[in-house]
């Protein structure tokens, strides 16, 4: 469960978070919806620590994680995984040892344990004949594979997705928002799914929350949205392409 | 003017928000020496990258500034009559002062250039923030390898670099001044005293800590896109190399004044 109170981001001088309080549950995929530029992936990082916020406090599982060190972040980003807008990838090793790298620097596993648990992920992300491939060379759709089961492969509690669809075609797209949508469904896994495509939402999310201009707008269930007035959702809701 | 008072303000504020970011990170650096052993392999890697592969470019600049040194101090010389001092002047120069210099600035441009290019691009793809994301320190992985091979092989690579200068100084001296070689190393060497070769070997250390910081630090900071990473690249390297040269002159001040031996 995270929770914002009254977050503020500034960036030199710039407001670009004002006043952010919500609730994301357990459980549930909830998508964060807005226009480029409105401080979508800066929640996101907020949400795992990478950032402070200037002011407010964020709750991840009821514990105030915004002034934390780095040590203290350990156990907290640990419940969470996170696939981030340019998958971010270690370029300079291979899809498996991309795959392997959060077991290999964190738990005390041997390596028989780790291949292991590599090879499944590979095998579930149907990328087992690229296993020792650079992620340079692979498509795009794959890479954005690798990037979930680099996320998965500890089990984390949750899975923050900044953008899974962005830049994919439509057959590629289908199939990782359905992924995640199977997560839920087997594992219980749930999401905060970062988008800028309204169908994304429609399909899979349980919540959606708009943001626009650092604000949240709505945050409701996806099906409530034609009956905000706020004239942004209005206007997109009739041209979703304005985005 | 209220608008000039406002820019410079500005600046400055930055400048020491800058320098404040700058201690933090050095100081973590340095504490992320605990996990030399977990990182060992990277350091290996590192000290193969920034030691032995930087060997050639070493060899050929110390070679030919040691030859162009001694060709220019035998000539002044030989207008008092002493050329027969060619050795012992050269001698002085390389390893107090032309072994470090070459050497440390050579690393800057290619040890810097490595540093902030890499680290800068992977700035940029967000994959420092994917380290942290995933419980890896980014210091302890990416800076400390790097700061640990800089200061095991700075020193064995100015070495090297003061002994082809030597012997560029001693073929020059005798093709060029016809100065018998054992007479060039016999004043070369003779008359060396250990502030000399403290000197010498204290700047590789400071010099491997300036460096790798600077450039890493400047790699870290790198935004905007690939054009951050080539002014954050430029930047770390401008930066080092004229820090390169201000602590060379201080060292060789504070050694050459208080040492007496
Ligand atoms: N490191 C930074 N320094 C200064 N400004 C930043 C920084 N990171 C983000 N911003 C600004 O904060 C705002 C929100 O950025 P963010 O990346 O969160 O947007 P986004 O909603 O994810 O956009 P996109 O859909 O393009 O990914 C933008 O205006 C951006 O310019
Ligand atoms: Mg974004």
């Amino acid at each position: 469960m995270i929770e914002f109170k009254d977050v503020h981001l500034y960036y030199s001088g710039r407001e670009v978070l004002k006043e952010i309080s919500m609730h994301i549950p357990d459980g549930k995929i909830t998508a964060i919806l807005g226009p480029s530029g409105s401080g979508k992936s800066t929640i996101i990082r907020l949400m795992l620590g990478l950032i402070q916020p200037t002011y407010g406090e964020i709750f991840v599982d009821g514990i105030e994680i915004s002034k934390f060190s780095e040590e203290e972040l350990f156990p907290i980003r640990k419940k969470m995984g996170i696939v981030f807008q340019g998958n971010a990838l270690f370029d300079s090793m291979t899809v498996s040892e991309n795959m392997g790298f959060f077991l290999r620097e964190n738990l005390n596993l041997p390596e028989h344990e780790i291949a292991r648990r590599v090879d499944e992920q590979l095998k579930f992300a149907g990328l087992e004949t690229h296993a020792h491939q650079l992620p340079d060379s692979l498509s795009g759709g794959m890479r954005k594979r690798v990037a979930i089961g680099r996320a998965l492969i500890f089990e984390p509690e949750m899975i923050l997705f900044d953008e899974p669809t962005a830049g994919l075609d439509p057959v590629s797209s289908n199939k990782i928002l359905a992924f995640i949508g199977q997560l839920k469904k087997e594992k219980g896994l749930g999401a905060v799914m970062v988008t800028h495509i309204i169908n994304d939402v429609f399909s899979i999310a349980d919540d959606v929350l708009i943001l626009y201009h650092g604000e949240i707008i709505f945050h409701d269930e996806p099906n409530k949205m034609q009956e905000c007035d706020h004239p942004f959702v209005q206007s997109f809701l009739l041209d979703p392409e304005e985005l | 003017m209220g608008d000039y008072a406002e820019f410079l303000n500005e600046r400055l504020k930055n400048f020491v928000h800058t320098m404040q970011e700058f201690y933090y990170f050095s100081t973590r650096t340095f504490k992320s020496f605990k996990a030399t052993r977990r990182y060992w392999n990277e350091i290996l890697n590192q000290m193969s990258i920034c030691g032995t592969e930087s060997i050639p470019i070493i060899f050929v600049s110390s070679l030919a500034i040691g030859c162009l040194l001694t060709v220019e101090v035998g000539n002044q010389l030989e207008g008092f009559g002493a050329k027969l001092l060619t050795g012992r002047t050269t001698a002085l120069s390389v390893i107090r002062e032309m072994g470090p210099i070459v050497t440390g600035l050579m690393l800057s441009a290619r040890v810097g250039a490595r540093n902030g290019a890499e680290l800068g691009a992977m700035q940029i793809s967000e994959q420092i923030d994917a380290l942290r994301a995933f419980g890896t320190d980014p210091i302890a992985r990416l800076v400390m390898p790097r700061l640990f091979a800089a200061l095991v092989m700075f020193f064995p690579l100015t070495a090297l670099s003061d002994f082809v200068g030597l012997v560029g100084g001693g073929i020059v001296a005798q093709i060029y001044h016809h100065i018998d070689p054992g007479f060039y190393w016999n004043s070369a060497l003779n008359q060396l005293i250990v502030k000399d070769f403290v000197v010498g070997a204290v700047k590789p250390f400071v010099f491997a800590v300036i460096i790798t910081l600077v450039s890493c630090f400047n790699g870290f900071s790198a935004q905007g896109g690939t054009a951050g990473v080539g002014r954050s690249t430029i930047k770390g390297i401008v930066v080092s190399s004229g820090l390169v040269l201000v602590a060379n002159f201080y060292i060789s001040k504070l050694v050459l004044e208080n040492m007496n031996f």
